[in-house]
């Protein structure tokens, strides 16, 4: 476009390196545009409703206050477990398991079964697509909100989980006080 | 096709997707190829928030989408979504009365702070600039537009777009310049003052 020569002796210049040549648009711009090209009849969903992710990592910044709270009561739940579970057990066989298993054994169990539910949302979250993790997030946050009612009936005086069930309650039913039938003490 | 045009096609082959098939995730490629770009373009001429560049960004991916099947390939597809991007933000800066590329006019100038360290950026002070002086700068200096390509762009003479430029550097200079620093200029100005235009 610009030669050198048409730059003339009388323009001071003005180092610019220093600006960054892009800028990263919000995450939300990409699917407002492809919304509208939709309803306008230019694009077409991809086959199985599958889009390329993208390569920019998430920031917790920009994650929703429930998936901050759910991903905080999953780990959690999953606990020191993560990275105990060396993936020997297969759903069924678990759920098998813990059914057979007795009281003494059933501590590990939640060690376990909490460690694959991290790992199953850890394997999601690398999934950028929305229609493909939408589901999955719905059926994460039903799972973890039965899993703190069972923590709270285990122990109704720990105030770190009845917070947690606070928030998960009004996320999912759109009510903070729906709260597990024994006494819940705040503090 | 060889593996390197499979994994990664070209703006014309991705158009002609988008164009022939609605191919989706041709536009995506191409939006995540261009828009950090076009961001960092619209934002310095508008000036302003990013919520504003976001809407110009949304508007010229749109009208591009639109307009792509005549678009006849002369000029690569980063100038022409430029373009269309420049129009849109000229559209908006014109509504808001800031479209101005009179040369005469008074225009205030942000000074530099006394502290060194409380500078303008080099961002800030491009912000600072007049609207005029403002586009011809990125135009020229950023995007490698040559004046007449500018003047034809912004309905401009080439001369008007040559004096912008100049007057762009020269106030961009005093903004960026420390006071009491070598310079004549920089240090002696304490409160707004006005360009010379």
């Amino acid at each position: 476009m610009r030669d050198q020569e048409e730059q003339t002796s009388d323009e001071p210049s003005v180092d610019l390196s220093g600006l960054p040549a892009e800028v990263v648009p919000g995450d939300l711009l990409e699917e407002r545009i492809v919304r509208v090209l939709r309803a306008r009849g230019l694009l077409r969903p991809p086959a199985g409703g599958r889009v390329p992710s993208r390569s920019k990592p998430r920031r917790l910044g920009q994650t929703p206050a429930w998936a901050v709270a759910a991903a905080a009561a999953a780990l959690f739940l999953g606990g020191m477990a993560v990275g105990q579970y060396q993936g020997r057990n297969a759903t069924v066989e678990l759920l098998a398991a813990i059914r057979e298993t007795d009281v003494a054994d059933r501590a590990a169990m939640v060690q376990q079964t909490g460690s694959l539910y991290v790992t199953a949302l850890a394997a999601l979250a690398r999934d950028d697509d929305a229609s493909a993790t939408g589901p999955g997030a719905e059926a994460a946050l039903s799972a973890l909100l039965a899993a703190t009612r069972e923590l709270a009936r285990l122990d109704p005086e720990d105030g770190r989980i009845a917070r947690v069930l606070g928030i998960l309650n009004e996320q999912v039913n759109g009510t903070a006080s729906d709260l597990p039938a024994r006494q819940v003490i705040w503090f | 096709m060889t593996r390197r045009e499979q994994a990664d096609p070209t703006d014309r082959e991705l158009a002609t997707r988008v164009t022939e098939e609605g191919d989706e995730i041709a536009f995506r490629t191409l939006y995540r190829r261009h828009t950090p770009g076009l961001m960092a373009f619209v934002s310095r001429v508008l000036g302003s928030a990013d919520a504003e560049a976001e809407d110009v960004i949304q508007d010229t991916w749109i009208r591009a989408v639109g307009a792509l099947e005549r678009f006849r390939w002369e000029a690569t597809l980063r100038t022409w979504l430029m373009g269309i991007a420049l129009n849109r933000s000229r559209e908006i800066l014109r509504r808001a009365g800031k479209w101005v590329f009179d040369e005469s006019a008074a225009l205030t100038i942000p000074v530099p702070p006394h502290d060194p360290v409380d500078r303008l950026d080099l961002e800030g002070a491009l912000r600072a600039l007049p609207v005029g002086y403002r586009t011809v700068l990125v135009l020229h200096d950023l995007e490698g537009f040559t004046h007449p390509e500018i003047g034809e762009r912004l309905g401009i003479a080439v001369g008007t777009s040559r004096s912008q430029l100049f007057h762009a550097r020269r106030t961009m200079r005093r903004m960026l310049e420390a006071p009491g620093g070598d310079t004549e200029e920089g240090s002696q100005h304490a409160r707004p003052r006005r360009a010379d235009v």
